[in-house]
Parts: structure tokens; C-alpha cells; sequence
């Protein structure tokens, strides 16, 4: 029983996986620090830890999908990501790639008898 | 928040540099505030403004992780000295080299125990060397562990840096490599073998070179006259070590890829000249004959044993140390036109 839930929730972390980019990126057209954007996430239900969601955005930065900017005026300094122009060209294409994805497997999935 | 140092703060400062330690120098401020700020932010959230207690601090520092693991998102997947495409082959030859270089040890330090080398004033010396041999095992496998990998991280970062080229390039159908004739393929026993016979031939020329010799008992002792001069033979062990780790090298190589092609047949045809070379070099620059044999087998066997026209009248001379290095090098001659001709045949058909 307990492998099973397991196994599920390790199924379950590999199919997110493939929407964290889409969903960060999705939520970067206006500048935030990753914290808020964390929460964000979470509110829009994406649940993604801060531990996996920091690299992942120092790792789009490298790929010029980001720009970061650290904003010192507020009580602590604080590092504010944003989309680029080339990162929303990516964001875009990427959207397609969903939709269409969700729809061949949508299609999939009403063919077939559970 | 935290007004002084407490110990709230330093269990946050001793988890940020846990992380940013394994991190490149270039990024780890950057890193260090950014998940410092957001450790605050955690706390703020959870405490509602209150204030932190270590209880709060520990539970936000669990949630975020192991620091290693967190260090390790942050590079982008694990570096490892030696990798999974090697790590099968890697495995087998260290148990081989390994059991060989103890085997080939204990060998050589039974055969100093036991056997006394012959002097003509006192018989004592064997024993000590012997024992000494034994103590110095360990240390000997530690190096054998040690050269094992350090061939196989090498050949893990030459080929690694090649991988990279195959991200960039896209992948090419005709870079695949042709399946083998059963000629072309050189067999895992025949480099295992290989393998053995070098260490164990090194392992004894390195420890134990008097065991070339002519052995006969006395006073219920095995004593030998050695066929070698081991005087010198701290002065060359270190080239014949190198000659061993060369072939060792080359078998290695041959052991990965498995068949014959152009780098196999350019380690192999380097070790076989380099080989030779050092052979040739000990040869000539040193006396590695013992250049009393004859005299000391005579006194041995308390009789005359040479005749004229007897071989052994040719003892040491330059002679027959330069026909001792034509032999060689005609061997490895042949050896690189063997490996030649295989590789050529490859690429040919």
C-alpha cells in the first residue's frame, strides 16, 4: 500500500516537473522575486519548493530566458527576475507545444476504456 | 529581524555557507543573499511578523533541503571522476589489478622470505627484504587502487569532453561505429590476460628480481644465484614501473573499446616503442646483467662450468645485449604490424 501511494506521488512529481518551466515563465512578464513567485505558484495551485524553484531560476537567467535585478530599497534586498523578449518567444512556443500536447492526450484518454 | 548574532542566525549562516561552498567562488554571494532573503522571507511567513524561535528556523532549513542536494540544483546535475559508461569496466579491472598486484606481491615477498640470494661471504640478506615485502602490501594495493583510477578518470574526461562535442554537433548516423568483424574485435579474456601477465611480470621485476636465477639448495636452504645485477636495481625500478603502467594503460584501453581502431592502435603502437625504448635504455645505460654470474654459479657448484665455446663465455658482453634488443625489437615490430593490419581490415570492409 505504501509503495503504491509511493509510486504515485514519484509518477505524479515527474509530470509536474515538465510544467514548472512553462508555469514559472508563465508568471514572469512582470518583475518578482522568487519567494512571492513561489506563492504565486502555490495560490494558482503549482506547488513547487523554493529549493527547486531558485535554481531552476538562476539556471533561465544563463539561458537569457531571464533578466534578474536586485531591488536594495525595501527593508531587505531582494533579487527580481523577469521575462526576457527571447524568453517569451520561448514562452510562447512553449504554449503552443502544451496545448497541443494536452489535446492529443485528451484525445487519447476519451478513446480509451479504463 | 534577528537583532544579534543568536543562535538562530548562526544556524542560518552555517546551512547558507554548507551550500555555498560546494558552489563556483564567482556565485556564491549572489546565491548567499538571494537565499538568505528568502530564509527570511520563509520565517516572516511562517511566525506572522512574530518572533523566530530555532524551532522556526529548523523547520524552514529542513523544508529547504539537504545543503549538498540544494548545491547540487544549483550546478546542474553531478560530477563524477568516474561515470557510468566506465564504471562497468572500471569495476573489473580494478578487482583484477587489484587480486593480481596481492597475488604477485605475495609471491615476491614468499620468494625473498624463503629464498636466500647468494653471496659468497654471508647468506643473511633474503630474510629482511622478505618481511619488509610483506609490510609493504598494503601500501602497494593503495597505489594500484590509485593508478586504476586515475587511468580511468583520465579516459572518463577525454571522452567526457567528446560528449560535449555531440551535444553541439548534431548526432551523425555515419559516425556510428562499424560492427566489428570477429577479427576486428579484440576479446575482454585476451586483455584480462593481458592484464594479469603484465602485473604479475611487473609486480616480480619490481620486488622480487631474484627470482631470475639459477636455483639450487644448500644447508637446507633454497639459495639463487641471480641471473640479474640487483645491485642497481633501485635505480631502475622506477623505469620498469612506468613500462608496467604503460601496458597496463594500453590494456585498459583495449578492455573499453574492444575492438581494433585508430586510437587502440595508436596507444598500443606508443607503449610498444616506448616500451622498447625504456628496454633498450636499461640495456645499454646500466649494467642490469649481474656481471659476476658465472663466477658465483662456479663457486656455487664448486666446479668450472664454462667450456670453450660455451654460451656463457658471451656473459654480459655488448653482444648479446644488442642481439637481446634485436629479438625485442623484432617482437615489437611484429606486434605493430599485427595491430596494423587489424585496423586497417577494420576500416577497410
Amino acid at each position: 500500500m505504501e509503495d503504491k501511494k509511493e509510486l504515485i506521488s514519484q509518477f505524479v512529481l515527474e509530470m509536474r516537473r515538465g510544467t514548472v518551466v512553462l508555469g514559472t515563465l508563465s508568471q514572469l512578464s512582470k518583475p518578482q522575486y522568487g519567494y512571492s513567485l513561489v506563492q504565486n505558484l502555490c495560490d494558482k495551485g503549482l506547488e513547487i519548493d523554493s529549493g527547486t524553484l531558485y535554481p531552476l531560476l538562476r539556471r533561465l537567467e544563463k539561458q537569457n530566458l531571464l533578466v534578474s535585478e536586485w531591488e536594495t530599497e525595501g527593508s531587505k534586498p531582494r533579487k527580481y527576475y523577469k521575462r526576457t523578449e527571447f524568453g517569451t518567444e520561448i514562452y510562447k512556443e512553449l504554449l503552443n507545444q502544451w496545448e497541443l500536447m494536452q489535446t492529443s492526450i485528451h484525445g487519447m484518454l476519451q478513446n480509451d476504456e479504463v | 529581524m534577528y537583532m544579534k548574532k543568536s543562535k538562530e542566525q548562526d544556524l542560518i549562516e552555517r546551512y547558507l555557507y554548507d551550500v555555498i561552498r560546494r558552489l563556483p567562488e564567482s556565485q556564491r554571494e549572489d546565491i548567499k543573499q538571494e537565499l538568505s532573503s528568502l530564509i527570511d522571507d520563509m520565517l516572516s511567513e511562517r511566525t506572522k511578523g512574530g518572533d523566530v524561535k530555532e524551532e522556526d528556523v529548523k523547520t524552514v532549513l529542513l523544508e529547504l533541503g539537504k545543503p549538498s542536494e540544494l548545491a547540487m540544483k544549483y550546478k546542474g546535475g553531478q560530477k563524477v571522476l568516474i561515470g557510468e559508461s566506465f564504471y562497468e569496466p572500471y569495476f573489473l579491472t580494478l578487482k583484477i589489478v587489484l587480486a593480481c598486484t596481492g597475488f604477485g606481491m605475495l609471491i615476491a615477498a614468499f620468494v625473498s622470505t624463503m629464498v636466500v640470494i647468494f653471496e659468497p661471504s654471508e647468506l643473511t640478506k633474503g630474510i629482511t627484504e622478505g618481511l619488509e615485502l610483506f609490510v609493504e602490501i598494503p601500501g602497494v594495493l593503495l597505489s594500484a587502487f590509485a593508478w586504476v583510477t586515475i587511468i580511468f578518470a583520465i579516459i572518463e574526461r577525454i571522452q567526457g569532453k567528446r560528449d560535449l562535442k555531440g551535444v553541439t554537433i548534431p548526432f551523425d548516423l555515419d559516425q556510428l561505429p562499424k560492427v566489428p568483424e570477429k577479427k576486428a574485435r579484440i576479446p575482454r579474456s585476451e586483455s584480462v590476460v593481458g592484464i594479469i601477465f603484465t602485473l604479475i611480470f611487473g609486480i616480480l621485476a619490481c620486488f622480487a628480481p631474484q627470482i631470475l636465477g639459477v636455483w639450487y639448495i644448500q644447508d637446507e636452504s633454497t639459495v639463487v644465484v641471480p641471473l640479474l645485477n640487483l645491485s642497481i636495481w633501485d635505480e631502475i625500478v622506477a623505469f620498469i614501473a612506468l613500462s608496467v603502467l604503460l601496458s597496463l594503460l594500453d590494456e585498459i584501453v583495449k578492455l573499453i573499446v574492444g575492438r581494433y581502431q585508430i586510437w587502440v592502435a595508436i596507444t598500443t603502437i606508443t607503449t610498444e616503442i616506448l616500451n622498447l625504448g625504456i628496454f633498450a635504455f636499461l640495456l645499454t645505460r646500466f649494467q642490469i646483467w649481474n656481471p659476476d654470474f658465472v663466477t658465483q654459479l662456479e663457486i656455487a657448484m664448486n666446479q668450472k662450468v664454462t667450456s670453450s665455446g660455451d654460451l656463457l663465455l658471451y656473459w654480459n658482453s655488448a653482444y648479446v645485449n644488442r642481439l637481446i634488443i634485436f629479438v625485442v625489437a623484432v617482437i615489437c615490430l611484429i606486434t605493430c604490424i599485427k595491430t596494423i593490419y587489424h585496423t586497417v581490415r577494420y576500416y577497410a570492409d
